[in-house]
């Protein structure tokens, strides 16, 4: 379980994954042996998954970021698995999420 | 607009899964030395490509156990000053991301919560209860699944 402590480290580590130690640990108020050891046990935990680098995709040319909803036909059987299949041959698509939807009206 | 050559890509893919790791062992797995690893990594920066490191938390390990997308709508479009629904949106702490949109919504959000009766009280007392806000649509995450883009 975490207490305080690991979460003022996590605060702080998603707003500079690249700090160290001893900086973290003047941050969160314990010494850098233990803010180290903390970070140690959350990433063998597997609460850290890892530090990911961000692309900026504009730099790259592309300045469109579009965000396709795609309702399933439901009378089709294998239509899940269609929609997958064509999407690994899309090579621009790079997250595709499951939902469940509903609508709100106020 | 930066060039790139299939190394730069093979870098960014290994970046994009796993930041934490030195030159010296990301020129390993893309056939590089340490220092031109280093050099490329140092140009791919300078050209704004890398944008910046994010932490990526086991959302569930941390008791948040349901993320849902919201698409909001504006009651009263033209009206509303849309800085200050976008400061209250993002002042809000289980908001993660808060995007202004082209389409059906004005603005798309991330929101976390521990289950789905937290979300609806998040739902309920914090966004529902903002001042310029209409209709609002709720997709809860089922699953996510990560793909290289353009770089893959």
């Amino acid at each position: 379980m975490l207490d305080d402590i690991d979460r003022r480290i996590l605060r702080n580590l998603q707003g500079d994954p690249d700090l160290a130690s001893a900086d973290l640990a003047t941050r969160v108020g314990t010494s850098s042996a233990v803010a180290w050891r903390r970070v140690q046990r959350m990433k063998d935990a597997g609460v850290i998954r890892a530090t990911r680098a961000d692309i900026n995709w504009s730099a790259l040319g592309y300045s469109v970021e579009v965000s396709l909803r795609i309702t399933l036909e439901k009378t089709a059987a294998n239509a899940f698995d269609e929609v997958m299949a064509e999407r690994a041959r899309s090579p621009r698509c790079w997250k595709s999420r499951r939902f469940w939807a509903v609508s709100i009206c106020v | 607009m930066i060039a790139l050559d299939d190394t730069d890509r093979a870098i960014l893919r290994e970046l994009t899964h796993d930041a934490g790791q030195g030159a010296g062992a990301l020129g390993r797995v893309v056939g590089l030395s340490q220092p031109a690893t280093w050099r490329r990594i140092k140009r791919l920066t300078e050209a704004g490509v890398i944008a910046g490191k994010r932490l990526d938390l086991d959302l569930e390990a941390l008791g948040l156990g349901v993320t849902v997308f919201l698409g909001v709508k504006l009651a009263l479009r033209g009206r509303t000053a849309l800085g200050d629904v976008e400061r209250a949106l993002a002042a809000i702490p289980e908001v993660q991301t808060v995007e202004h949109v082209l389409g059906l919504y004005d603005y798309r959000l991330r929101v976390v919560a521990r289950d789905i009766a937290d979300f609806e009280r998040i739902l309920r007392r914090r966004i529902m209860t903002l001042p310029g806000v209409g209709e609002v649509e709720a997709n809860v995450l089922l699953s996510e699944e990560r793909l290289g883009g353009p770089i893959g």
